[in-house]
């Protein structure tokens, strides 16, 4: 059964309030905020000269060229912009597997990188998809909105297939901010990860998947002649487990991972591989940071 | 093996075994439900992995629960119920038991115990109602006849290897439609019909073997004696053979020869300071496959010089017979002059008869009338002897075949009672040409003179005076004989073994008949008698063991592990191995899941 509190440990909460999310490039946000962004303005870093023109903010002048040239020069900066995070959590039957349950491994997960981009005053959203897009918690900024984002979290329900791409396409068809999309899945989608993974491509936003596994999944104890129901289409498979089946299981599941691996490398995406079993905390404080999402 | 073949209950408890196994298998529970999240990489295992199908496993487990089943069945069962064949069929074996069959093969056992496991096999390979037709080639079965396989089973272990006799098959004619199975070495083995099958059981080993052994004076010399000993080696390469005489007194001469592969070899051993006595020459060789051949006795006589008196009014042929004998001192004394004998081991009497029984020995030719001899009963001429004595000690090694006798004074021994008095030899009439007399003085009477008769001239006259002289002088006579069944001519004898056991033997008309299956020196022993006893083997036709028709031929390799098993183990302890073995290879292919 799903478990539905999602709440931190006030120490684990302490600590990730320092943490900011990173971009590989400079981001697209509208809003004042704490990242890099292509337009100038009126930021912290120098980023070029350009010849006054009346109207501009008198306060940019270089004065000290003014004196050696008699010309008005205007210093121009890198205008620091907030960063739009669109966090995609699977809800798909799939992801109710698993002790704990992939599900809540996975919403505990969103919760926390929601977090950390709220107190960023990034604008985070939230949208839960199995075979399409299911729910979906518009963009939200500052740190009022953490409760917010917890509560619709807490909300979702593990239900139906997945289609990445039905999802992806179905968010992002709407005009969207490029930002950063963090997806959270076990990505057992039977079309294929890479079809939805061309779709992201294609609206050139930076992303970082999180591949959430349980341990039965890699180590199934299965034995003798069983009949293998899948959770999500329902069609049954009778087979006989043997070890040399475990063992082809195992390499096999392996390289599937591998695969969204390197398809997310060899594209510049972050990439992690999150096992249920593996302590949150950690996985947030220290592999998101090793994987530089996270500063 | 057909189902119909059984016995009907096993063939019924393995049918209801097979029922049982057959529905547990159909019993078994359905396979768990198990939900996975997604069958994605599951439906990817399978597609590049190949399992065997289930249907196909699933036969396979059940076909290994039937058999395991059915061997523990037929196991517990008793053993002749498990034994399969058809109820009524019949079956003849023929085993070789010739001497050649006691060779030892390299495993240690005899050729013969690889045929009575062979022939073992064969019959408990057959249903209980098998009536098998035991026979061995050497007639240990005196009237073989069809009997149910266990009577034939019991029979078989009371055969062994025996002597004597020349091997020979004993088929009957009308049996020519039966299956019929000789076991054999092929060595001794004559001619065997078309329609029987042939099972050897021969392996080729080495052997060296004593092929003749006698025991002579030195004709220019007759107080030197020699041992001549024949070796054959029947060993396919070049032998050194280590070969010993050993005499009374602790004498011992040892020598080491070689002998060619398949070749004799003659060694003669000069034993001349050895004492009268029993002779043991044995040899040894390493790897020698067949003892018997391995050891032969004979006797060596006493080397002591006979006064002998020959007291005849002329006769130089006798004379000169009797001085070319060695060992004799002879005087020649006229019949008037005869007086005194007490200087004299033995006396030739040459027509002519002391009033007075002598004190010593007495050979009589044609002797005058006297008290202490049968009455003469009548003149007759032109005789010849149909009958004779061939195993008296007297006439060993003679022949009168061609005696002619131009006269003859016969005696007449119908009132004489003594026991002790043998007629040696007689004409048709039945009237004694030759008597001997054994109770106390010994004597021997010819009816007839030298010089009435041919038998002088007889090739055999020297070796009869030897013989006579011998006997007379209780010189202890000894005899030859081949291993098997020995003849001696002594009647109610009594048979001693060296180390003093006693022999059973069995009265014939005029001797004594006993086995002996082992070279040694015995005695014979009767009321009037006593004998000494060399039995050999020294054949070389035995001793090549080698020379067999089968060599050539492979051994089947199924009969010799089914020969093999039935050494190590009862079928029901095979059933109950092959069983675990099954359950062991069970268990080894559902870990790999390959059954079910």
């Amino acid at each position: 059964m799903a478990q539905d509190n999602v709440l931190f440990s006030e120490e684990f909460l302490r600590q990730i309030e320092h943490l900011t999310m990173l971009t590989r490039g400079p981001v697209a946000g509208h809003l004042r905020g704490h990242h890099r962004s292509r337009r100038t303005g009126s930021g912290m870093i120098f980023t070029d000269y350009r010849p006054y023109s009346p109207g501009d903010d008198t306060r940019n002048l270089d004065w000290g060229t003014y004196l050696r040239l008699d010309r008005l020069i205007l210093r121009l900066f890198e205008e620091e912009a907030d960063l739009p995070i669109y966090i995609f959590v699977d809800v798909s039957r799939s992801m109710e597997f698993g002790t704990p349950s992939k599900f809540d491994f996975a919403r505990r997960f969103a919760a926390a990188i929601a977090y950390i981009g709220l107190i960023n005053h990034d604008r985070v959203s939230l949208v839960a998809f199995s075979d399409g897009v299911v729910e979906e918690m518009p963009a939200r900024r500052g740190k009022s909105q953490v409760w917010r984002s917890l509560h619709f979290l807490e909300r979702l329900r593990a239900a139906g297939g997945t289609s990445l791409q039905t999802a992806f396409r179905g968010f992002f068809g709407a005009r969207r901010t490029r930002g950063l999309v963090v997806l959270i899945s076990d990505f057992l989608d039977r079309e294929g990860f890479e079809r939805s993974f061309q779709v992201i491509r294609e609206y050139r936003h930076d992303v970082f998947a999180i591949h959430v596994s349980s341990p039965e999944e890699v180590e199934p104890a299965l034995a003798d002649e069983v009949l293998l129901v899948d959770s999500e289409l329902g069609h049954a498979t009778r087979t006989r487990v043997t070890p040399d089946l475990i063992k082809a299981y195992r390499e096999t599941f392996l390289n599937y991972c591998a695969e969204i691996e390197g398809f997310c490398r060899s594209h510049g995406w972050g990439y992690l591989r999150a096992s249920t079993q593996s302590p949150l905390e950690k996985l947030v404080l220290k592999a998101l940071r090793d994987e530089g999402l996270l500063r | 093996m057909s189902v119909q073949a059984l016995p009907p209950y096993l063939a019924l408890a393995l049918i209801a075994v097979a029922a049982i196994v057959a529905l547990l298998y159909w019993l078994k529970p359905p396979p768990r439900t198990i939900v996975v999240a997604s069958s994605l990489v599951w439906d990817r295992v399978l597609r590049e992995s190949h399992p065997s199908p289930d249907r196909l496993r699933w036969w396979l487990s059940l076909l290994l629960a039937t058999l395991i089943a059915a061997m523990i069945v037929s196991a517990v069962l008793p053993p002749s119920a498990a034994t399969p064949g058809a109820a009524g069929s019949t079956l003849i074996i023929v085993l070789d038991n010739s001497p050649t069959m006691a060779t030892r093969t390299t495993d240690g056992a005899t050729r013969w115990d690889h045929a009575v496991a062979r022939a073992r096999a064969l019959m408990e390979s057959r249903a209980v109602g098998t009536q098998v037709w035991l026979a061995d080639s050497m007639r240990r079965v005196a009237t073989p006849a069809f009997r149910n396989r266990d009577d034939a089973l019991a029979q078989l272990a009371s055969l062994q290897v025996s002597y004597g006799l020349a091997p020979a098959l004993p088929f009957p004619e009308q049996f020519a439609a039966i299956e019929a199975i000789v076991i054999t070495d092929g060595v001794s083995l004559g001619p065997v019909p078309a329609h029987v099958r042939l099972e050897s059981v021969f392996e080729s080993v080495e052997n060296a073997g004593i092929t003749a052994f006698e025991v002579r004076a030195l004709p220019a010399d007759p107080r030197r004696y020699l041992a001549y000993v024949e070796l054959f080696n029947a060993s396919g390469v070049e032998k050194r053979i280590e070969l010993t005489v050993v005499g009374v007194g602790g004498k011992r001469i040892s020598r080491v020869v070689s002998v060619a592969p398949n070749s004799p070899r003659n060694e003669m051993v000069d034993i001349s300071d050895f004492g009268g006595g029993p002779v043991r020459a044995s040899i040894a060789m390493p790897g020698d496959g067949f003892a018997i051949d391995d050891v032969a006795y004979s006797i060596l006589p006493a080397h002591r010089v006979m006064r002998v008196a020959l007291v005849t009014d002329g006769n130089a042929f006798l004379e000169k017979s009797l001085q070319v004998q060695p060992r004799v001192n002879m005087t020649v004394i006229a019949p008037a002059r005869y007086a005194d004998d007490r200087n004299y081991d033995a006396i030739v009497f040459d027509r002519f008869a002391p009033k007075a029984r002598p004190h010593v020995p007495a050979l009589l030719f044609r002797p005058s009338r006297a008290e202490w001899l049968p009455p003469r009963h009548k003149e007759i001429a032109n005789v010849s002897a149909t009958s004779w004595n061939t195993v008296h000690p007297l006439l060993e090694n003679i022949s009168l075949l061609d005696l002619s006798v131009d006269r003859a004074a016969v005696a007449d021994l119908r009132g004489r009672t003594q026991d002790a008095e043998a007629v040696l030899a007689s004409r048709p009439g039945g009237e004694p040409l030759i008597v001997a007399h054994e109770g106390g003085v010994r004597w021997v009477s010819f009816a007839f003179a030298l010089d009435d008769s041919n038998f002088a001239l007889h090739a055999g006259f020297p070796i009869f005076l030897n013989n006579a002289l011998n006997w007379m002088w209780g010189e202890q006579a000894h005899i030859k004989r081949g291993l098997g069944v020995v003849e001696v001519p002594v009647s109610d004898a009594r048979v001693m073994t060296a180390d003093g056991t006693e022999l059973p033997t069995h009265s014939t008309g005029g001797g004594s008949l006993f086995e002996v299956d082992v070279p040694g020196l015995f005695t014979v022993v009767s009321a009037h008698q006593r004998l000494r006893l060399a039995v050999n083997l020294l054949d070389r036709r035995i001793s090549d063991v080698n020379n067999s028709r089968l060599a050539q031929v492979k051994p089947d390799p199924e009969a010799l592990i089914a020969a093999k098993r039935s050494f190590a183990f009862d079928p029901w302890f095979a059933l109950l191995l092959a069983a675990a073995l099954l359950l062991l290879f069970e268990w080894w292919s559902w870990n790999r899941r390959m059954t079910v």
